[in-house]
């Protein structure tokens, strides 16, 4: 740890940047540094290999720019990570030089462990503060990406913004591939990106926006012709949860699932908070602190969760959670 | 807990664990044979006068009684998968 970096700071917003080998990572980064708002962002570069090119191709100052090049960021970075974020903050509380933080990964990456690191780690916490993860996807090759590289869907699905990126070249694949990553992660904001130029601004979005769960349910059976392994479904239920039901709930889908879930967002309707929804969002096993809406917005309150992995069905997690709703009940009694 | 319910929890464990296995199910209880070769577990669910029961014998024919769901499906996953590392959620301060 540096030693120099004083308790008080206050926490920057980190963007994370994601998407595959040639999506279009650092050219949506170089567009974003050209506009004026954002002249005050500092951007952390991780890239695969021994010659860092990202880093050459980004005009920036080049005291904003940390190059983490000690490989895949998510395999070993995190301690690099921390050091790097260290780096920042510790200008920041001299100068006060950038209002947020970007960091680009390798689009080999699995934003996974980077996510985890951001919401579990309390001393990068004290740093940073989580605020959006963008992801880009090439419409010339996404859907081929999707299909053959297991990282390209993960990406996805952690996704808060997609970016469909290069559209204007060639737009004949774009309504599948928009198909395609609304079945894989539906809850995600999609717009198109041509040369860095976002349809709506990345950062217009605020968190509220962003952790809203649409009241669409998905269908799990609308799209017959799928590129990857990942899906996802949507949850329903009227009746209110007990905090410790819904406890156990996401433990037993944490330990059968493992891997294969790597996303769960929505909003709870509490029987111990029946006014208030509590907001719920955890990137594989590991959960941020729950967040509370202040109200139901007018709509009639109900639990709505959305879930994104492999091999499970709606009939499997609707009836571990009914079973589980029965235990509870009966152990109470 | 019917049939129904139980036989969709584990078909449904065993798919999302890819364990190769032949399942029979009791159409009049809650119960079932998974059958790995000539190996056999078998699994049931008992509502007794002091709550829920989940019985499992095992592959080794030693049997394990769990109070709930999820200590049972922990348990079902250390004999399915011995070499497979529990998951435990956590939940940031």
């Amino acid at each position: 740890m540096i030693d120099r970096l004083s308790e008080t700071i206050d926490a920057v917003d980190i963007t994370v940047l994601s998407g595959f080998l040639g999506s279009g990572k650092t050219t949506l980064i170089r567009t974003l540094l050209e506009r004026p708002d954002l002249a005050r962002t500092a951007v952390i570069i991780n890239e695969f290999g021994e010659i860092g090119l990202d880093h050459e191709l980004i005009e920036s100052s080049e005291e904003d720019l940390v190059e983490l090049s000690t490989g895949c960021i998510c395999c070993v970075m995190r301690g690099d990570l921390q050091e790097a974020i260290e780096r920042l903050m510790v200008r920041q509380q001299t100068g006060n030089v950038f209002d947020r933080i970007i960091l680009e990964t390798t689009g080999l990456a699995d934003p996974g462990p980077i996510l985890h690191s951001l919401i579990y780690n309390e001393y990068l916490k004290s740093l940073v503060r989580l605020d959006r993860v963008v992801i880009t996807v090439d419409a010339l090759s996404g859907l081929n990406s999707i299909a053959n590289f297991k990282e390209c869907p993960q990406q996805i699905a952690l996704a808060d913004i997609i970016l469909i990126t290069k559209a204007d070249i060639d737009p004949t694949n774009v309504d599948d591939l928009r198909r395609e990553l609304r079945r894989i992660n539906p809850e995600a904001f999609i717009y198109k990106s041509n040369f860095g130029m976002t349809e709506v601004d990345l950062f217009s979005l605020n968190r509220q926006q962003i952790e809203k769960v649409s009241e669409n349910d998905i269908d799990e059976h609308s799209h017959h012709h799928t590129h990857s392994d990942l899906h996802s479904i949507s949850l329903r239920r009227k009746q209110p949860i007990k905090a410790v039901t819904l406890t156990l709930f996401l433990e037993t889908l944490a330990q059968v699932l493992g891997q294969n879930l790597v996303r769960l967002k929505g909003i709870v309707y509490l029987e111990e908070s029946l006014k208030t929804p509590a907001v719920i969002h955890g990137v594989q096993h590991v959960f941020h602190p729950m967040s509370w809406m202040a109200d139901w917005s007018g709509e009639a309150p109900e639990t709505r969760l959305v879930l994104i992995g492999r091999k499970f069905s709606l009939n499997w997690v609707e009836a571990v959670l009914e079973t589980i709703e029965e235990e509870v009940a009966q152990t109470i009694s | 807990m019917t049939p129904e319910r139980f036989e969709v929890i584990i078909r449904g464990a065993t798919e999302i664990w890819d364990v190769e296995c032949k399942v029979e199910f009791m159409d009049s209880r809650p119960a079932c044979l998974l059958w790995m070769n000539e190996h056999k577990v078998s699994i049931c669910h008992e509502v007794t006068s002091f709550g829920n029961v989940w019985r499992i014998i095992g592959l080794d024919g030693r049997e394990r009684v769990h109070p709930s769901l999820g200590s049972t499906l922990s348990s079902l996953s250390r004999i399915l998968r011995p070499n497979q590392p529990n998951a435990r959620v956590i939940f940031a301060r």
